[in-house]
């Protein structure tokens, strides 16, 4: 209910301002344009702005409450995902420090990797952001992605036939990952 | 060598071979892109095409290895993406009959495409870090170079995401038994002048797969400008009476909905810088962090110096082409203001890309010459001049972020990508500016030594219907704009409403939306909705069969449907080319 109540404010402010913004004006200057504007679609206007301002506020009420909480209870907990992270890279590390590395199981746990905890994690953004702030989750998802983008590299450079430089890529992934924490406030 | 030294021998990226052919491949796609941009008003992605040719003529070479592949198409797009920047302003100068220097063209050019590079340094990290926008061309460049070790599956999907999508397309164009859209509206009996039509470009589609839920708003942003306020505009009576039939759409279109879509864009964006200035101020400072921690990989990417140095360069660069045209003191509020315009507009452009594939290059362009309009008090070559730089800065942003997610799903190295692009960008600015420079004087003087138009609807070419016409349609389109706004015609009601209504938009906990409902408006309504069908389709898909379902199936899928119709697209240019 609380849902439709703010899509319904949304829409109908976003219409309404919309509506009004759209309006053909006849001014001789530029200046005219702006007061003939505003003093035929002014009001409005801005009775649309003030509904989209009151669904930003309920949307934004909604959103904070849902990120304080406990991230237990969420579909995913970060902790556990961030350790199936960390556990998977070191198996993609074992997997390439084989005499033979075997390149499609390799590649399908990477795969893996980037479709499971690292893009959980990923969705986890709101409520890390409302309960650490910008600045930690930010150096939180910056080694995330840099152990994933080294995870990609070690695929890639697997695939071409060079499995000394895709050990190196899985190095630095868990050297990112490995003592990597969740942000905490 | 033994199958051990085999196995250890250097991985090759930022290679000699990438460099050069990526150069080369660069230079002939922006000469050619030039051409074919003034003969048929529009351009050509060069992404896709170069990451093709690269697998082709790299592995002929002996490496062509995934990254080094990437390396190689980022260059040619870095170099390539100038020449559609180049085509929509600069033409309009030499249409107008304006004097201006040739050299303070390159210059700004020059200074747009730096400038567009290096802000791409912290949008980086916010962009694809923090806010993991999509980039579908980006997701479908890698799976390109992917292919080779995706499996079978994959690459089958991929071939035939692009057998269906070129297909339509000849379908369309060469064999004319498919229309470019359905008129789903007519079926409906929904009004004409809501332009409720499904394009059937499977391209767009493809984006729209790729982006998923996250594209909804702009589909929303689209149902309500023309189901909503376009009726309402009608039955207000708005529409001028002598205006009939299918003009009520151009009229709806051009006169209400495109400009007001155009503020809503730049309110949007404002609001979206307020409310991601922590994340860009986090991503300046991790960026800082990194580099001092270069043996943990900080020296995978470029430094928040970097992106200092090189602002400062650029718009010294900007002030000093400024200055070539304006004298040295109007040019320091010149190069000031079109810097600023420069990174709204770059980021407009990366988030609109980021999120739904498209890019809103004209319209940016029109506000960065609007205002420099205002500030020259109406001196055409400087405003262009700016509009030069806007064009070509924006696309380079828009290309690079495509080009880094590519790099970021291939495990590539930023830093070297960003180092490629900035070393090898100004090659852009000068091949295209010099293609216009020679396509335009290719006539000559005539017998009072005044120069024959090369180019144009009024050249002579064009007059006499020959086959090397080049009526230059994007810059027809601009020089109209300016002569509005010289004229004091410009929307200024629509762009300030526009505005207020797209920064009230950033106060909704939701990043984008702004950008996203303003570009629904500046678009027509069948892209919006083919956009839409392919957005639901891809959220239903990952809701009911899962994450590891869509990247097996769909991404492969939908990247065929946008490489298909690239490709196609270039090859029935090129045919029509060929065939005069």
């Amino acid at each position: 209910m609380q849902m439709i109540i703010q899509f319904a404010l949304l829409g109908l402010g976003i219409g309404l301002s919309g509506y009004s913004a759209a309006r053909p004006v006849e001014a001789a200057s530029q200046s005219g344009r702006i007061s003939v504007w505003l003093s035929q679609s002014g009001l409005l206007f801005f009775i649309g702005i003030a509904l989209i301002i009151a669904a930003a506020v309920l949307m934004r009420r909604q959103a904070a409450a849902l990120a304080q909480s406990p991230l237990e209870a969420a579909a995913s907990d970060p902790s556990e995902l961030l350790a199936a992270l960390k556990e998977g890279a070191a198996e993609v590390l074992d997997g390439l420090r084989q005499d033979e590395p075997r390149t499609q199981p390799i590649c399908d746990r990477i795969d893996g990797l980037r479709d499971g905890p690292i893009q959980a994690l990923v969705e986890c953004k709101d409520s890390m952001v409302a309960r650490h702030g910008m600045l930690a989750y930010a150096q939180f998802i910056s080694e995330v992605s840099a152990g994933e983008r080294n995870l990609n590299r070690a695929w890639s450079t697997l695939v071409d036939g060079y499995p000394a430089e895709a050990l190196r890529a899985a190095e630095r992934a868990n050297e990112r990952l490995r003592s990597l924490e969740l942000p905490t406030s | 060598m033994s199958e051990q030294a085999a196995a250890h021998r250097p991985y090759p990226e930022l290679t000699w071979q990438a460099l050069i052919f990526g150069a080369l491949l660069g230079v002939i796609m922006t000469s050619a892109f030039v051409y074919v941009g003034l003969k048929l008003g529009f351009g050509l992605g060069g992404s896709t095409v170069a990451a093709i040719l690269g697998f082709v003529v790299l592995r002929a070479l002996g490496t062509g290895t995934i990254i080094e592949n990437n390396v190689a198409q980022t260059i040619a797009s870095a170099i390539n993406v100038s020449s559609s920047g180049v085509i929509f302003t600069l033409p309009a100068l030499l249409l107008l009959g304006e004097d201006f220097s040739w050299a303070a063209m390159i210059l700004s050019a020059t200074a747009g495409s730096f400038m567009g590079v290096v802000l791409i340094i912290p949008l980086r990290k916010q962009m694809l870090e923090f806010d993991r926008l999509r980039f579908p061309s980006g997701m479908a460049v890698a799976s390109i170079l992917r292919s080779a070790g995706g499996g079978k599956n994959k690459a089958l999907l991929l071939g035939i995401g692009a057998a269906i999508s070129g297909s339509v397309l000849v379908l369309i164009e060469e064999v004319n038994v498919l229309p470019p859209s359905l008129a789903v509206g007519d079926w409906l009996g929904i009004p004409a002048y809501t332009g409720t039509a499904l394009s059937l470009s499977i391209m767009n589609i493809g984006a729209g797969l790729l982006s998923g839920r996250g594209g909804l708003p702009f589909v929303f942003g689209g149902v309500l400008a023309w189901w909503i306020i376009a009726p309402a505009a009608v039955s207000s009576g708005w529409i001028p009476p002598e205006i009939t039939g299918d003009k009520i759409w151009g009229e709806l279109y051009f006169e209400m909905l495109r400009p007001t879509g155009i503020g809503i864009l730049i309110g949007g964006a404002l609001a979206g810088v307020v409310a991601a200035f922590p994340a860009i101020s986090a991503a300046v400072k991790t960026l800082s962090s990194a580099a001092k921690l270069s043996g943990k990989g900080g020296a995978e990417e470029l430094s928040a110096k970097t992106l200092g140095f090189g602002l400062s360069g650029a718009v010294l660069l900007l002030y000093c082409a400024s200055a070539l045209i304006v004298g040295p003191m109007l040019a320091v509020p010149v190069a000031l203001v079109g810097a600023l315009w420069l990174a709204l507009a770059g980021m407009i452009v990366a988030q609109a890309t980021g999120m739904t594939d498209i890019s809103p290059l004209s319209g940016m362009a029109l506000i960065g010459v609007t205002l420099m309009l205002a500030i020259t008090g109406g001196q055409v070559a400087a405003a262009v001049l700016v509009g030069v730089a806007v064009c070509v800065g924006i696309g380079q942003c828009a290309d690079m972020m495509q080009d880094l997610k590519t790099g970021h799903l291939v495990g590539g190295i930023p830093r070297r990508q960003q180092l490629a692009q900035i070393f090898t960008g100004w090659l852009g600015p000068m091949v295209a500016v010099g293609t216009v420079y020679i396509l335009w004087h290719r006539f000559g003087v005539d017998a009072n030594g005044v120069q024959i138009p090369g180019f144009g609807p009024e050249s002579a070419a064009c007059v006499n219907k020959a086959s090397d016409c080049l009526s230059a349609p994007q810059a027809g389109a601009l020089q109209g704009m300016i002569e509005g706004v010289v004229g004091g015609n410009a929307p200024v009601d629509k762009y300030l409403g526009g505005g207020l209504l797209g920064l009230a938009l950033g106060a909704l906990p939701t990043a984008g939306i702004g950008v996203l409902v303003g570009l629904a408006m500046y678009l027509p309504f069948e892209i919006t909705l083919g956009y839409g069908v392919g957005c639901l389709s891809g959220w239903f898909l990952e809701a009911k069969k899962g994450r590891a379902f869509f990247s097996e199936k769909v991404v492969p899928l939908a990247a065929g449907f946008i490489v298909g119709e690239a490709l196609t697209a270039l090859v029935l240019t090129g045919i029509t080319m060929i065939a005069g």
